[in-house]
C-alpha cells in the first residue's frame, strides 16, 4: 500500500457557510469529531485516536445525513454490537465500532484486538460462551428470542403519550397516587421509549456476529475447497425455505392471486388510492369482496409493518403509513397473475434446490471433508433464520412502531408550538425532546410561559438548512491511514471493505475513473441507462429497464427491484441486503463500489458485469 | 468387409478395425460429445489392399530380416502408392469420399497397436493436414505407406514390433474451419478446483491459445448449477489462426474483434456439458481441445488432466469441534 490516505477526521473541516456552534449542539457531543467539539486544541489523546483509526463511511445503513433524532439508531447500536463483541461473547479478535459525525455523516471504525496474548485470553471465554448459544441455538431463538423480541415491540406500542390535564384527576387523591401521573407518565414513557429502543438493539445484535462467524466457517471452508464458488451458491445452500423477512411481498402475492381467484382483482385494480379503495370496498354488498378486504386488513399486522428503505431514518415510508406502496405492488402483482405470469423469483425456485446443491458440492469431496461438510452447512444453516430474519423484527416492525410513536409526541410538541410539522421532532436529538418535555411539563405544572415555543422553531430552521447544506456535501467513502491488512473479520463480511476495496477508493476518488470495481453479488451482464438514485424518495425516477445506482439498497423495495435491469451500490459485502435482494430478483448487481453514486451521473450508458464486479461507464 | 465407417458409429471396441487413434475418435462418440465429421478407412480395407497386391509376402520378408529391410520398404511403398485398389474397397472409398468434394481434411494414420501403452509410435506415421477432398484417397495410400517408411521399419523392428501385425487404418475428418478453438479444463487448472469446467477461447484455430501467443478469454461453468459463473473477456486476443485453402496462416485480428467474446454463452454451456460428460465417461478430469465453426461445438481431443488429478488433496484441518473451527476461522479470516 502507498502512502496514499484519505483526510483525517480533523482535516476534512465543515462546509463554510456551516456554524459549528449549531452543528455542535444536533448531536451527542462524544459522538462528534474531538477538533469540532473541542475546537482548535483537542485533548492530544482524542486527537490520536481519531488519527490512529481507519474509518469509512457506512453508507450501507447510513446513507442520507444523520437527523438528530434518527441518530439514535447508530448510538445504540454501536453500544449493543461493541458490548457483545467485547463484554459478553468476548470475541477474541474483535472489540468494538467506534463512530465520529463527520459533517453530517456516520462514520465507523472497527476496534480489532491485536495482542495475541490477549486474544488467547478472550478465547477462552468466547469458547464457553459462544458455545452455549451455537449449542442451544434454535431454543434460544425460537422459544426467548423471537417472544421478548415481540414482548419489547408490544411494550413499545402499549406507551401512551397524551397532553396534560387543565387538572389531575380526583383519583390521584382518593388512591394517594403520590405523583402527578399525566406529567410524570409523559416523562417516563418517553424515557421508556428510548430504553425499549436500546433493549431492541440489544436483541438485535444478540445473536448476529455469532451467526455471521458460523456462516464465515462454511463460507470460508467452501472457498478453500472451491475457490471459483459463487458466494450466491453457499448462500443458496444455507438460506432458508420460508423466510420471515420476505413474509410481506409473499403476503402482496397471496392477495394478488385471491383478488383474481374470487375474480375481484379487476375492481380492486380500478382505485388509484388505497385508502379510497378500502372506504369503498368496506361499503360493497359483495361477499368475496369482504373475504378480500378481511385478508387485506389481516395481513397488515405484522407484515406490513415494513419500511421500504434500511431501517434507519424517519423519512422511509413503511406500509402500514402509506398504503399506497403495497397497493401499488399489488396492483403489479395482480397484472401478472392475470396474464398467467409466474411471481415466483429465480433464486426462490433456485432455493427449493438447496438440499441438492450441498449434495452435489459435497459430493466432489473426499470423504474426510464431506463430514465436515455438512457439519458445517448443519451449524450454517441453524444460525441462518436468525441472520434473515432479525431484520424484519428490529428494523421493520420494531422501528415503524419507534416511529409511529414518535410523532406522537411530537404532535404533542406541535399542539405547544415547540415545532411546527410533526416530522420537525427529527432535528431535535432525544435529549432534548427529553428537555422540551421537561419545560412542557414545567410551564403546566408552575404556569408559566414555556420557553420552547420561543426556542425551538428558530432553531429548527437553522437546523434544516444547515442539514439541506451538508445533504450536499458527498462525503468521502474513507478517512484516515488505510490498515497494512484488514483483517476485523465482521467488518469485511458486513460491510464488504477490504484491502482491495479501499486501493480501489482511493484511486478512483479524484480522478472521473472509466471503470469501477466491487463484489459481484449478483451474476449476469447487462448494458443500459444509470439512475442514480440517493434517497428513498427520488426512487420514483427509476424508469422501466434503467440500472439502479445509489450508495445503499434494501430488500423492502421490493418489486421495485422488478423494474431495473441492473443494480450498483457503494457499501455492502457478501450479507449486504442489496446483494441478498438483486439475487432474490435474479438482477446483475455489483455492490461495495465504494464511490459509484458519486462518480456515476444520472442517465449516462453504463454496463454492469455481475460476475467480475466491474462497472464501465460507457459515455 | 467393411472397408469404410462413419466416426459417428465407431466404437472403442473397434480397436482392431480402426486402429489407436479411430477407437480414442469412439470413445469420444461413446461418451456422447461431437467430433468433426468424417469416416475410417479400416483395417479391413488395408488388408484386402496387401492380399489383392500380395505384399504379404514381401512384409512376411520383411519381418524375418531377409535382404535389406529398407530395399523390401521401398518396393512395397511403391506398390502401396501405384498398385490396384480392390474393386470392392474403391466403391466403398468413392462412395465415402462424395460427401468430402471441395472440403479440406485431415488424413491421420491410426495403426494397431499406436497408442498402446508401450508403444508411442509417435511422429512414426504419417499425418496429412490440408488434403483436398477429391484426392483424398491418394493421401490414404501415403499413410498406408508410411507403414513401411525408413523409420516406421526401423522403430518396429529396433522394438520386436512384427510389421505384418501392425495394420495401419486411416482417419479422414473434416478440418475444421474454427471460428473460435482453444481448451477446456474440466476442473480450475490454476487452483484444482473440481466444482467448475475452465474454458480458455480466443479467435481462429486453437493453435493461439495453445502456442500461448494470446491472452484467451476465460469462461468459468459451475458443474453444480450448469451456469456460467465467470466470464474473463481478453482484449488481447489481436492475432489468429485461420484456415484459408487447407493451409494454416497467421492473421492480425483489429482491436474492435479482439476485445469480443469469443464464445456465446450458449456455445460455453455446451462445450462444458461435452466436459462433464469426457470426464464422467473416463471417470477422471480431462483435458480438452475444442474448435466451434459455424456455430457448432466439437471436441478435437480428450487427455486425463494430470496436474491436479495426480496431487493428494489435502484435508482442511480441523479441531474435531465446530465451535473451535469457528474460533480459528474469525482469527485467520482474510478476504481478498
Amino acid at each position: 500500500m502507498s502512502e496514499a490516505r484519505f483526510p483525517f477526521p480533523d482535516e476534512l473541516k465543515l462546509p463554510e457557510n456551516v456554524d459549528p456552534d449549531t452543528y455542535k449542539r444536533m448531536y451527542l457531543y462524544y459522538r462528534l469529531p474531538s477538533s469540532i467539539l473541542f475546537g482548535g486544541a483537542p485533548p492530544k489523546e482524542l486527537l490520536e485516536f481519531e488519527r490512529r483509526q481507519f474509518w469509512f463511511q457506512d453508507a450501507m445503513h447510513h446513507y442520507d445525513v444523520m437527523y438528530p433524532l434518527d441518530d439514535i439508531h447508530p448510538t445504540y447500536w454501536s453500544i449493543a454490537l461493541s458490548s457483545y463483541n467485547s463484554r459478553i461473547f468476548v470475541v477474541p479478535p474483535a472489540n468494538g465500532i467506534a463512530h465520529r459525525l463527520v459533517n453530517g455523516y456516520l462514520y465507523i471504525t472497527p476496534i480489532p484486538v491485536l495482542d495475541e496474548g490477549e486474544i488467547k485470553k478472550r478465547l477462552e471465554y468466547f469458547q464457553r460462551r459462544a458455545g452455549y448459544y451455537y449449542q442451544n441455538w434454535i431454543d434460544i431463538y425460537e422459544k426467548y428470542w423471537k417472544p421478548e423480541a415481540e414482548k419489547i415491540i408490544r411494550e413499545m406500542e402499549e406507551l401512551q403519550f397524551r397532553d396534560l390535564p387543565q387538572y389531575e384527576d380526583e383519583e390521584v387523591v382518593t388512591r394517594h397516587m403520590g405523583i402527578s401521573p399525566s406529567a410524570y407518565g409523559l416523562v417516563e414513557n418517553w424515557l421508556r421509549l428510548l430504553q425499549l429502543e436500546l433493549k431492541l438493539w440489544w436483541k438485535h445484535f444478540e445473536m448476529l456476529n455469532l451467526g455471521y462467524a458460523a456462516y464465515l466457517l462454511f463460507y470460508q471452508f467452501l472457498k478453500e475447497k472451491f475457490p471459483d464458488i459463487p458466494d450466491q451458491h453457499i448462500a443458496l445452500m444455507v438460506a432458508g425455505i420460508d423466510v420471515i423477512l420476505f413474509k410481506p411481498d409473499l403476503e402482496l402475492r397471496r392477495l394478488a392471486k385471491l383478488a383474481v381467484e374470487l375474480g375481484v382483482d379487476q375492481k380492486i385494480a380500478s382505485f388509484n388510492d388505497a385508502y379510497e379503495m378500502e372506504r369503498a370496498l368496506s361499503n360493497d354488498g359483495d361477499v368475496k369482496v369482504q373475504q378480500w378486504l378481511a385478508e387485506w386488513n389481516n395481513a397488515k399486522y405484522p407484515w406490513f409493518y415494513y419500511t421500504t428503505g434500511i431501517g434507519f431514518y424517519h423519512h422511509e415510508p413503511r406500509w402500514i403509513d402509506d398504503l399506497n406502496i403495497p397497493f401499488g405492488f399489488l396492483k403489479d402483482y395482480m397484472a401478472k397473475v392475470r396474464r398467467g405470469e409466474p411471481l415466483e423469483t429465480a433464486t426462490e425456485r433456485l432455493r427449493a434446490q438447496r438440499d441438492e446443491i450441498a449434495n452435489k458440492y459435497a459430493e466432489l469431496l473426499s470423504p474426510e471433508d464431506r463430514k465436515a461438510f455438512y457439519e458445517y452447512l448443519n451449524i450454517a444453516r441453524r444460525v441462518f433464520p436468525y441472520v434473515e430474519e432479525h431484520n424484519f423484527y428490529v428494523e421493520h416492525w420494531g422501528h415503524t412502531v419507534f416511529y409511529r410513536k414518535i410523532r406522537e409526541v411530537a404532535s404533542i410538541l406541535k399542539g405547544h408550538g415547540f415545532i411546527e410539522d410533526v416530522d420537525d421532532i427529527f432535528y431535535m436529538n432525544w435529549w432534548e425532546v427529553y428537555q422540551a418535555l421537561l419545560d412542557i411539563v414545567a410551564s403546566w405544572a408552575v404556569v408559566m410561559p414555556e420557553v420552547g415555543r420561543h426556542y425551538w422553531p428558530q432553531e429548527i430552521r437553522r437546523r434544516k438548512e444547515m442539514l439541506a447544506k451538508l445533504k450536499e456535501f458527498r462525503p468521502p467513502p474513507a478517512l484516515g491511514k488505510p490498515p497494512e491488512v484488514i483483517t476485523e473479520p465482521f467488518t469485511i463480511m458486513l460491510w464488504g471493505v477490504t484491502k482491495d476495496r479501499v486501493e480501489d477508493w482511493l484511486g478512483t476518488a479524484g480522478a472521473a475513473g472509466k471503470v469501477i470495481k466491487g463484489f459481484p453479488a449478483s451474476p449476469g451482464v447487462v448494458e443500459g441507462r444509470a439512475t442514480v438514485v440517493f434517497t428513498v424518495e427520488e426512487l420514483d425516477k427509476v424508469k422501466e429497464g434503467d440500472i439502479l445506482v445509489c450508495p445503499n439498497t434494501s430488500p423492502a423495495w421490493g418489486p421495485v427491484f422488478a423494474k431495473v435491469k441492473a443494480v450498483v451500490s457503494d457499501i455492502g459485502g457478501l450479507m449486504a441486503h442489496a446483494a441478498i435482494v438483486a439475487r432474490e430478483y435474479g438482477v446483475p448487481a455489483v455492490v461495495g463500489t465504494g464511490n459509484a453514486s458519486r462518480v456515476i451521473k444520472d442517465g449516462q450508458r453504463v454496463r454492469v458485469d455481475g460476475y467480475k464486479g466491474v462497472v464501465e461507464i460507457l459515455d | 468387409m467393411r472397408a469404410v465407417i462413419p466416426i459417428s458409429s465407431v466404437r472403442k471396441s473397434d480397436i482392431q478395425l480402426v486402429g489407436g487413434k479411430g477407437a480414442s475418435l469412439g470413445e469420444l462418440i461413446t461418451a456422447r460429445v461431437v467430433v468433426p465429421p468424417g469416416f475410417v478407412v479400416t483395417t479391413e480395407a488395408y488388408r484386402a489392399f496387401v492380399e489383392y497386391n500380395d505384399l504379404a509376402p514381401l512384409i512376411s520378408k520383411l519381418e524375418r530380416r531377409e535382404g535389406d529391410p529398407l530395399m523390401l520398404g521401398q518396393r512395397i511403398r511403391t506398390v502401396m502408392l501405384k498398385g490396384e485398389m480392390p474393386p470392392d474397397v474403391a466403391r466403398e472409398l468413392e462412395k465415402a469420399g462424395g460427401s468430402l468434394r471441395g472440403k479440406w481434411l485431415a488424413v491421420r494414420s491410426s495403426a494397431t497397436y499406436e497408442d498402446s501403452p508401450e508403444f508411442s509410435f509417435a511422429g512414426v506415421h504419417e499425418t496429412f493436414l490440408g488434403v483436398p477432398g477429391d484426392s483424398y484417397v491418394d493421401y490414404v495410400r501415403k499413410v498406408w505407406a508410411s507403414n513401411f517408411e525408413d523409420r516406421a521399419i526401423t522403430y518396429k523392428l529396433d522394438r520386436g514390433v512384427p510389421p505384418s501385425r501392425v495394420l495401419m487404418a486411416v482417419v479422414v475428418q473434416e478440418l475444421v474451419s474454427a471460428d473460435a478453438a482453444g481448451v477446456m479444463f474440466t476442473l480450475d487448472p490454476r487452483n484444482g478446483d473440481r466444482s467448475v469446467v475452465v474454458i480458455e477461447s480466443s479467435w481462429g484455430l486453437g493453435e493461439a491459445v495453445v502456442s500461448g501467443e494470446v491472452t484467451p478469454d476465460r469462461f468459468v461453468v459451475s458443474k453444480v448449477t450448469g451456469e456460467v459463473i465467470k466470464r474473463e473477456v481478453s482484449y488481447y486476443k489481436n492475432r489468429a489462426y485461420l484456415l484459408r485453402e487447407g493451409k494454416v496462416e497467421k492473421v492480425e485480428v483489429n482491436n474492435e474483434r479482439a476485445a469480443q467474446p469469443s464464445l456465446t454463452d450458449e456455445q460455453v454451456l455446451r462445450l462444458a456439458d461435452y466436459g462433464v460428460k469426457l470426464e464422467k465417461y473416463f471417470g477422471h478430469a480431462v483435458d480438452v481441445e475444442w474448435a466451434v465453426a459455424s456455430g457448432d461445438a466439437y471436441i478435437l481431443q480428450s487427455r486425463p488432466e494430470t496436474v491436479w488429478s495426480t496431487r493428494k488433496r489435502e484435508g482442511v484441518e480441523r479441531s474435531g469441534d465446530v465451535i473451535k473451527d469457528i474460533v480459528d476461522t474469525l482469527l485467520t479470516f482474510k478476504l481478498k
